[in-house]
């Protein structure tokens, strides 16, 4: 019977959502899609099927999400190569000069599948667009998350289906988010994250300062939204729309002080999610309570939401504003870099580690952003897309770590890489990936962001960023000898290598971080023509 | 002989079904309290039956009133049209009472309210909590609902000091009725004690109105104002008497610094009565509250400007900021207390209390504004606190059904053992803190953009802060329910067919799953509903202005 409920499940939610993408479009079908999975999932848990079959429908609809964005991405290939420079029909090179209702022709045509729907008074109007910058996001986000259910059957021990579907909730609204094009369903999404980690964080973390650290994720992350939400109140009530075309017009109709305040409240609603230091706090004390897979999607996309978010709705948006304050930006990055990567050498707990290694790297993204140069924005959303790649490896070989011993605390190791090989090996590449040595990601994408952030003449904050991706280097070295090498630590016993399943999923990572490494196009030809779009609006 | 009908004939007539219609409520819940003594008289007190007998008795009861309930709103669902047509206000009894659409929105809402609060009290009592529920009980909430539903219609302050009296006096009964308890007899006085005194004020405002002006009809009360605006004409003990109004409604609805009353009366309430205090009094006070100030006396309080936009009505510009400014501290008041002293409470009686008490806060707030926007966000918040509150009333019956043991005590929420119930819970939590693809985050929003748009911006900040407090104690119950584990274990085994044999082994009501499912789906999907919703009290808002 339950068998039955299985296949039936299966075939209603495929089903479903091709009736949904043949109705509409391929990009309304994607993005349903984990929606249906999860309702299918609640279903199917309640229903009482086994773990095994929940953990087999849930792969095989995050891996048809996998593929359903590699084809999107394709398609957007093709897309972009017919529709790009379109000025009133024809090719165009595009110019500062032109006028600005002409770039924003051109900047629309950039988008795929635009979709709108309206609800009757245009209050809350959805809609939906993918360009070059969401389509990297899309794939990071269902990399992630296929990764993340591949290896669910290993890290959740208790009520696989209710977490299996929460993370599709989760996926379904990032999806959303990162093609959410218009600001208060931007927002509606944003915030609506808060809920299923929330939790996420607390039903499944692992200690019993789990509920303190949910408090904090949700209260951090609340304190900034709100103060975004009270900018998209004025800018609704002042200048009519909140569409992401029309707020491209906004600069000329809103006084420049307005501007300032409002991309101040804008900044810190997204600097929460980066995060910028004032607002760091949430952070480490969510990773480290957070279950392996939560610290992952926290790591690898949820950081990656203020970013994104600052690209589309902050530095278009107010342009002159973002000229103006970029030294304030810019100080931010300096602080935030310089005391994570001091702060990192003195954590005792492995997640801790990783966590402030995120804060710096964030913020090196977040310098990027605001460099006003080609290279430096795509060296940000390059750097994004790998950090997201090399933490959730790092998080992943922590899991690994975690499951066996129950302990997180450095001093507990040592010796690794006589009783664990395999784990030692790839632990070391995510190190090494990490510290930015030349093959990996890593390194091209601070490579990208300094050659970037070289127009922008500041001494001081190349220096910062320089010195602390030294000190990081150091202190992750320094880790991985004391958990890797040195005599095996005498508490560790019972020792298994990475099974099957950790392996397959640790390789499938490792496959794209040196792939993007060896050929960072791979990433940056979706990015040139929004970036370059993006730039003329800054000019 | 022919039968024949003139024309003066056919007019009474008319008026007589108008009336009939418009009065229906009313009339058929007073006529079924009629029927329920007479019953009482005949079949309950000669029966000499146990306990048992007697509580299915009075299960039988309530359900007849809930079919009552149900065909009342089903012929005002059919005479839909009807009532829109004769959406052109009528008067009644002398010009003592009115019947618009707004009057017969609120009509239909004090209904629904009245049909969950019923499948509420029947659940309760068959649960077995409480002993000394008598038949009683069915009449006194009848009449008190009867007299909600007279509130909202009054247009006379003779039948609105009448309407409120009723509900009033039917309100400290039901206070009472947990006869074994020190806290129900307590919040009984309480409420009786402050109900008094409020209708002390009241009669002393309408008397000073009625010294200056010599009238006490809403409609002429309004042109004396507007004539005696136009001729600069101010007399201060009508401006007394006014403040003396609102300050007795705002003692009745429990805003800020007349607060006191309020979370002891919750707390001493049985759980049903808790529920009708929070919903019925809340709809039909904030409605009397808008009828005077916004539109009843309005020439005197508000100037109409001409900008008639597609959907933006009238836009209201106070003439006396005062009033306005009265109206906004009052309910920044309450939206601080309510969320400053609802962070310590340990009853969740009490903590709805006081969420209540920032909820009013933040509906006054909006109609301080005077603006035809914040009206609307007044009424769209009105709404969707009706639905969410009677949501979770119905969660915490049935959890209190289900788990046999008090629930009133956060720290007991760790108990719940079904997901389902716990996760409907959390939403509707989190729908009351705000958070957004959920329903409570649009009134919120409604009422943000209406301070915005009033250009308060210090005042939206400290009221978006206050919020995020709010949002803390809400959160906290989500957490206690999911993040501590319940003696037997977090996710209680949930299967199907076991847990329906459990359901139909309680009493539990299918009224109440329904009332559940019905507004969990509403809460959760409301993109699709939002703005049909906004387009109700869009109308609604147009009728009053």
């Amino acid at each position: 019977m339950f068998n039955k409920l299985f296949y039936i499940m299966l075939f209603a939610t495929t089903s479903v959502d091709l009736a949904i993408g043949s109705y509409t479009n391929f990009l309304m079908g994607f993005l349903a899609l984990p929606l249906l999975a999860a309702f299918g999932l609640l279903f199917l848990t309640l229903g009482g099927v086994t773990p095994l079959r929940i953990y087999l429908y849930s792969n095989y609809f995050a891996f048809i999400l996998f593929m359903y964005s590699l084809l999107l991405l394709r398609d957007y290939a093709f897309f972009i190569e017919n529709h790009s420079n379109f000025v009133n029909g024809e090719h165009t090179v595009l110019t500062a000069e032109l006028p600005r209702s002409a770039l924003i022709d051109s900047h629309r045509a950039r988008f795929y599948g635009l979709t709108e729907i309206h609800f009757l008074l245009n209050f809350v109007t959805v809609s939906y667009g993918l360009d070059g910058i969401s389509c990297v996001f899309v794939l990071l986000t269902t990399l992630l998350f296929y990764f993340s259910i591949y290896i669910s059957s290993n890290f959740v021990r208790v009520h696989l289906g209710f977490f299996n579907a929460l993370l599709f909730v989760i996926v379904f609204l990032l999806l959303q988010f990162f093609t959410a094009l218009n600001f208060l369903y931007f927002y509606i999404v944003f915030e609506a994250l808060l809920i299923p980690m929330f939790l996420m964080i607390g039903v499944w973390g692992t200690r019993g300062r789990k509920s303190f650290a949910a408090y904090l994720f949700f209260f951090y992350t609340l304190f900034g939204s709100i103060l975004m939400l009270l900018a998209i109140a004025y800018i609704y009530v002042n200048f009519g729309s909140l569409d992401y075309f029309d707020l491209l017009r906004l600069q000329s109709q809103i006084p420049y002080y307005a501007q300032i305040v409002l991309f101040i409240f804008i900044f810190i609603g997204f600097a929460v999610k980066v995060p910028s230091l004032p607002f760091h706090l949430w952070l480490p004390e969510a990773h480290v309570e957070a279950p392996t897979i939560g610290s992952i999607l926290l790591a690898g996309i949820l950081l990656k939401l203020g970013g994104y978010g600052m690209l589309r709705f902050l530095i278009p948006v107010f342009p002159q504003a973002s000229l103006d304050l970029k030294n304030f930006v810019f100080l931010v990055c300096v602080i935030s870099v310089l005391y994570s990567a001091v702060i990192g050498l003195t954590q005792l707990d492995l997640k801790k580690i990783i966590a402030y290694s995120s804060i710096t790297h964030m913020n090196f993204g977040l310098a990027g952003l605001f460099c006003n140069d080609l290279l430096g924005i795509e060296g940000a959303i390059y750097s994004m897309f790998s950090h997201g790649l090399i933490s959730a490896g790092l998080f992943f070989a922590v899991g690994v770590l975690y499951e066996r011993y129950k302990s997180r605390l450095v001093a507990y190791y040592g010796g690794l890489s006589s009783v664990m090989p395999l784990f030692s090996s790839i632990f070391f590449f995510f190190v090494v990936a990490n510290v930015g040595i030349p093959p990996l990601s890593g390194f091209m994408s601070e490579i990208l962001v300094l050659f970037g952030l070289t127009t922008a003449t500041n001494k001081v904050l190349i220096l910062a960023l320089f010195s602390s991706s030294i000190i990081l280097t150091i202190n992750f070295f320094w880790l991985y000898n004391r958990v890797c090498s040195g005599p095996v630590n005498v508490h560790l016993n019972a020792v298994s290598d990475l099974n099957t399943v950790e392996l397959l999923a640790s390789l499938f990572l490792m496959f794209f971080v040196g792939a993007i490494g060896l050929c960072p196009a791979f990433i940056t030809q979706y990015l040139h023509g929004s970036i370059t779009d993006i730039l003329l609006f800054l000019k | 002989m022919v039968f024949t009908i003139n024309t003066t004939q056919l007019d009474s007539l008319k008026t007589f079904v108008l009336t009939l219609f418009a009065f229906l409520p009313e009339l058929v819940l007073l006529n079924f309290s009629l029927f329920i003594v007479f019953y009482a008289v005949f079949v309950w007190n000669g029966s000499k039956t146990s306990f048992t007998d007697r509580a299915l008795l009075l299960a039988r009861l309530i359900t007849w009133a809930r079919w009552v309930t149900v065909s009342i709103f089903l012929i005002y669902g059919l005479f839909w049209n009807f009532c829109c047509l004769a959406s052109s206000t009528r008067y009644f009894f002398v010009d003592q009472f009115i019947f618009d659409w707004p009057v017969f929105v609120l009509k239909l809402l004090i209904l629904i309210a009245l049909f969950y609060i019923l499948a509420m009290s029947r659940t309760y009592m068959l649960a077995g909590s409480h002993q000394s529920f008598g038949y009683e009980f069915l009449i006194i909430l009848l009449l008190a609902c009867s007299g909600s539903l007279l509130v909202a219609s009054a247009y006379d302050f003779l039948s609105l000091y009448v309407a409120i009296e009723l509900q009033a006096l039917a309100f400290y009964v039901l206070a009472a009725f947990k006869t074994d308890s020190e806290l129900s007899t307590e919040a009984s006085i309480k409420y009786f004690i402050v109900g008094a005194f409020a209708s002390i004020v009241l009669l002393l405002g309408i008397s000073f109105v009625y010294g200056a002006a010599g009238l006490t009809n809403f409609y002429q009360l309004g042109i004396f104002l507007t004539s005696a605006v136009e001729a600069n004409y101010t007399d201060t003990s009508l401006v007394l008497g006014l403040f003396l109004i609102f300050i007795a409604l705002a003692l009745k609805l429990g805003l800020a610094p007349f607060h006191f009353w309020l979370p002891d009366a919750y707390q001493g309430a049985p759980l049903p009565v808790t529920a009708f205090f929070s919903l019925v009094p809340k709809i039909s006070f904030i409605f009397i509250i808008i009828r005077l100030y916004v539109n009843g006396l309005g020439g005197y309080f508000i100037e109409r400007v001409n900008v008639f936009n597609h959907f933006d009505f009238f836009i209201f510009n106070y003439l006396t900021k005062p009033f306005g400014f009265l109206f906004i501290s009052l309910g920044f008041c309450s939206v601080a207390l309510g969320s400053f002293l609802g962070l310590g409470q340990q009853n969740i009686k009490r903590l709805f209390a006081y969420s209540s008490i920032a909820n009013s806060g933040f509906i006054v707030l909006a109609l301080g504004l005077s603006t035809a926007y914040a009206l609307q966000a007044a009424c769209v918040y009105l709404l969707i606190y009706v639905l969410l509150t009677i949501n979770f009333f119905l969660l915490v019956i049935a959890i209190k059904c289900r788990t046999e043991e008090a629930v009133f005590s956060i720290s007991n929420l760790s108990e719940i053992n079904s997901p389902i119930l716990g996760l409907c819970l959390s939403l509707n939590l989190f729908s009351l803190a705000g958070i957004p693809p959920l329903i409570g985050f649009y009134s919120k929003l409604y009422v943000y953009l209406s301070l915005v748009d009033g250009q308060y911006y210090l005042l939206t900040l400290l009221v978006a802060f206050l919020t995020i407090l709010s949002t803390f104690y809400y959160v906290r119950l989500v957490a206690i329910i999911f993040f501590i584990p319940s003696v037997r274990g977090l996710f209680y085994e949930f299967l199907l067919p076991s847990s329906s044999k459990a359901l139909l082994a309680r009493p539990v009501d299918l009224a109440l799953i329904h009332g559940i499912v019905l507004l969990t789906m509403l809460n959760l999907f409301f993109f699709a509903h939002f703005d049909y919703l906004v387009l109700i009290s869009l109308k609604f808002s147009y009728f009053i202005l």
